[in-house]
């Protein structure tokens, strides 16, 4: 214990237990949350926090700490899906960019730049009023938001491992194509990549919290954060604990995913060229 | 140097017009929602035919751009779909709006960042380092909108300090419009200040091992103005670039942020479009949000080449 | 240890210096060990020694800018009645700049890339003067002018890029000048120029020797450089001074086995090319220093006894060498 250097690593630490009980609330909600997270409870609407309701109780007579683990479900999904599409969709384009070069690389990088420079969440407003405001939606706009991104990283990345002796080494010797890409390329792509999709996964846990917020995503009754905060935020004067235990788990998941990102960079710190 | 400004301008006009299409494509990906939207769900087709063939929603997707561009180019918008109002004069009016707030939370960002980046990078490894890139990181975790209601509830509601929200024009009564646009400001701001503060710290430690700091050392300077006159000069060249990027992100949160403090500017005009599916309204909010984060990088861009007197062995 | 150096009037004098590397609160490695110096007045003081010898690491000692983790442990350093080392970091801070400046190395990069040439020259009267912004700017002029700069006027107004690397190095040296200091630490000032600029820095550094008040250290790893500059010569080895003599002395009558083997290994010119004598094996870390003699891994000379601590002999007037072997 005494051999841990905190200052280092006392916040990535501290972090590990947060993503598990994050991971754990989603995968284990029913055995988690005290109530049925729909179960209408008219006695007791509005109410604070008591022995009864740790986190009180929203204008339906719901519990909020049931509510919110329940809705960890919808962030962590989309989180995971939205990072999926992202990291594949990016690597795709990234990797096709360096590999290919020239034309293909000028034009595919100047389309990734243009959509990089557009504020997330207007597209993310604007697809989803497009597509629907559905989960299934959120995730696919999400997704789709975070391709320039990781395009941008796996093409810097494809790059500097271009120049490195060993992919000529294995040119060669006749690797080329698929193999190449498969074999020599991606793995080296893999570090940096998860780094990120530490970092894009909390943003994506943010952004879909701020479409709920905004009534373009999950829709009441179904609980997710962001329209527990906005519910919430109709009553604050008379019940202001609605907003609060939303927003703190939401609060904690970001920033614990966003330690996570950090402690990775670190830890894979050599390997990365900066 | 005039040569890097010329190219960097050339490139400016395409760019705009390549995001101008991705915005008009994203906004026209599902026909037929705009008219269900003016029209009532209880439209019968004809009328809906009748009003996409009015409003011209029936032609090509190119040649509907091409009109829209073209009108567009010269301020010219269109009319909402909602009541018929020409869409220009109401975004003329909002913009500023926006303006300010996005300036002041930028501000709020910028000053904490320069401030708290320097003394975390100037103590590096030390206990306020630690404290200062822990407080950034949970800084740049909030979720703006959910630190906006903790905002209104302790300073509107349970101190009754300022007003929930709501605008007045400063041009009106200067103090209530800061009353107005404080706590929104602050919500964007720190937020933003999060990643910011750790761009400073990183440049500054960077600039910090640099061989004419120890050469103004022994020259037995004071700390305070080692780092305000030698270091900060310098490290704030590549803090500059990262927080037009971040200027992106904030102006992005203006989007919410108007609609809880209830501000009218090009934010909620963009959600109101949302709302109303209301094509041309959307569009031109959308395309004058991108155009303020284009138009602010490129104007940093500009700015670092012409700060680094590095590039003055061009002129010469 | 006996004391090194002319008797009487000295600017600075050292006795003992220790200097570790710390770790956790505990000594890791010594990277100087028990160095006694003294600087006449006036005298050009050479510290010559290989990378790794501790010779800028003894010199930034005095001013206080030694690295985290890096301490004086044992010694004085008397300049002026005080001793250095007992200092406030707020009382060394008006020394340094002002009575002891330094000429620093690695000119371009020692040179701020944003500020203008007359400002940073001008930079420690600013700090340590309450004269006003055109007395400074006068000054700056004349002492350009005294390092032979052209056109002082509008040379202050540049930016570093714009100056070739001898200019730069002159403009430190106005800039060390300008506050008429004790003590001139130069360390190694012509590193990174070529010989043909090495040369003039090194005939501009006797000029200003005879036109003013100060006395200099020079730092190098080149012993023919200093020959005909220093006054007197320590050699340094592993963080030990190892010879110290008069400037000449040290050349025709070198007495320590380093100093030997570093003037063998300066090329001369009527010399056979071909044979380059280099000093086998290479400088130990600073972790691995024993009591013994810090250079008989290398030695050609190295006896038994060479494993105890060499004591200081002398050879006459002020030469003296750490060696066991009488010679």
């Amino acid at each position: 214990m005494g051999r841990i250097n905190w200052r280092k690593y006392g916040l990535l630490i501290f972090s590990l237990p947060v993503v598990v009980i994050l991971f754990c609330a989603s995968a284990f909600s029913s055995l988690l949350a005290p109530y049925d997270p729909y179960y209408l409870d008219v006695m007791y609407m509005l109410e604070g926090p008591s022995s009864g309701h740790l986190f009180g109780t929203d204008e339906l007579g719901r519990d909020v700490l049931s509510r919110t683990i329940y809705a960890s479900q919808i962030s962590i999904v989309v989180g995971l899906i939205a990072v999926a599409i992202g990291m594949t969709g990016g690597t795709v384009i990234g990797v096709t960019a360096a590999y290919f070069g020239g034309l293909i690389d000028n034009l595919l990088m100047r389309l990734m730049d243009i959509l990089f420079s557009f504020p997330a969440i207007l597209l993310a407003v604007i697809l989803m009023a497009n597509l629907g405001t559905s989960i299934l939606n959120a995730m696919l706009a999400i997704g789709i938001i975070f391709i320039p991104g990781f395009a941008r990283l796996t093409r810097a990345v494809t790059q500097t491992v271009q120049r490195q002796q060993y992919l000529e080494a294995a040119i060669c010797i006749g690797v080329s194509g698929p193999r190449l890409i498969w074999r020599e390329i991606l793995p080296n792509v893999f570090g940096p990549v998860v780094v990120e999709a530490a970092v894009a996964f909390s943003y994506a846990v943010l952004l879909e919290s701020a479409l709920s917020f905004l009534g373009l995503g999950a829709q009441p009754p179904e609980p997710s954060w962001g329209n527990m905060i906005n519910t919430g935020r109709g009553f604050i004067e008379q019940a202001p604990w609605i907003s609060f235990a939303p927003g703190m788990a939401l609060f904690l998941c970001v920033f614990s995913f966003n330690i996570l990102g950090d402690g990775l960079r670190d830890l894979l710190d050599p390997k990365l060229n900066k | 140097m005039i040569r890097l400004i010329l190219i960097r301008l050339l490139t400016f006009g395409p760019t705009v017009i390549v995001a101008s299409m991705v915005l008009f494509v994203a906004v026209n990906v599902v026909p037929g929602s705009a008219s269900k939207a003016a029209l009532g769900i209880y439209a019968t087709p004809q009328a809906v035919k009748r009003f996409e063939h009015q409003h011209g929603l029936d032609r090509p997707l190119v040649i509907q751009y091409i009109e829209w561009a073209g009108k567009a180019l010269r301020g010219n918008f269109g009319m909402s779909f909602q009541n018929a109002v020409a869409v220009g004069p109401e975004v003329k009016k909002r913009l500023p709006v926006t303006l300010q707030l996005a300036g002041m939370a930028f501000l709020i960002a910028v000053g904490l960042a320069i401030s708290l980046g320097a003394l975390a990078g100037f103590y590096h490894q030390r206990l306020p380092d630690v404290c200062i890139t822990t407080i950034a990181t949970l800084f740049g975790s909030v979720p703006n909108f959910w630190l906006a209601t903790l905002l209104i509830y302790l300073f509107s509601l349970h101190l009754g300090w300022l007003p929930t929200g709501g605008f007045v024009p400063y041009s009106e009564d200067l103090v209530a419009n800061l009353r107005g646009m404080i706590l929104p400001s602050i919500a964007l701001g720190v937020v933003s200040s999060g990643l910011l503060i750790r761009i400073m710290r990183t440049s500054l430690i960077e600039v910090m091992s640099a061989h004419f700091i120890e050469t103004a050392q022994s020259k037995g300077i004071s700390n305070f103005k080692l780092v305000i006159g030698h270091a900060l000069r310098n490290a704030l060249i590549p803090f500059l670039t990262v927080s037009a990027v971040e200027f992106g992100f904030l102006v992005g949160g203006v989007v919410i942020l108007e609609d809880v403090f209830r501000i009218p500017g090009i934010g909620s005009l963009v959600l109101v479009g949302i709302i109303n599916r209301d094509y041309p309204v959307l569009l031109a909010a959308a395309m004058v949000i991108t155009m303020i984060v284009l138009v602010t990088n490129l104007l940093v861009d500009l700015l670092a080449t012409i700060i680094d007197p590095r590039q003055v062995r061009a002129r010469n | 240890m006996p004391t090194i150096g002319p008797a009487g009037g000295n600017v600075l004098e050292i006795n003992g210096l220790s200097i570790e590397l710390t770790g956790r609160g505990k000594t890791v490695g010594s990277i100087v060990h028990d160095v006694s110096m003294r600087i006449g007045h006036r005298e050009i003081v050479g510290l010559i020694g290989e990378s790794g010898s501790g010779k800028t690491i003894a010199a930034k000692s005095l001013i206080g800018l030694l690295p985290s983790r890096i301490r004086v442990t044992e010694g004085t350093a008397m300049f002026r009645g005080t001793d250095l080392f007992t200092l406030s970091p707020k009382a060394i801070r008006k020394i340094r700049g002002k009575d002891i400046s330094v000429i620093p190395q690695d000119a371009l990069h020692a040179l701020n890339p944003v500020h203008r040439i007359g400002r940073q020259v001008g930079e420690p009267l600013s700090i340590h003067t309450d004269r006003s912004g055109s007395a400074i700017r006068a000054m700056v002029l004349k002492y350009l002018a005294k390092v032979k700069i052209d056109n002082p006027r509008l040379r202050a107004r540049q930016y570093p890029h714009q100056f070739s690397g001898g200019m730069q190095q002159r403009a430190l040296t106005a800039m060390a000048l300008s506050t008429e200091p004790s003590l001139i630490i130069a360390d190694e000032p012509t590193t990174a120029l070529d010989v043909t600029i090495q040369a003039q820095i090194i005939a501009l550094l006797k000029d200003l020797r005879d036109g003013s008040e100060a006395s200099f250290l020079f730092i190098s790893h080149d012993l023919g450089l200093v020959s005909t500059l220093c006054d007197r010569i320590y050699v340094m080895y592993a963080g030990e001074i190892v010879e110290s003599a008069q400037g000449a002395d040290i050349f025709s009558k070198p007495r320590h086995p380093y100093t030997r083997a570093l003037i063998g290994s300066v090329p001369r010119l009527h010399e056979n090319p071909d044979t380059l004598q280099t000093i086998a094996g290479q400088i130990a870390s600073p972790f691995e220093h024993d009591s013994g003699c810090r250079f008989r891994a290398r030695c050609s000379f190295a006896e038994e006894r060479c494993a105890d601590p060499p004591p200081m002999r002398n050879h006459g007037g002020i030469h003296v060498s750490r060696c066991w072997i009488e010679d």
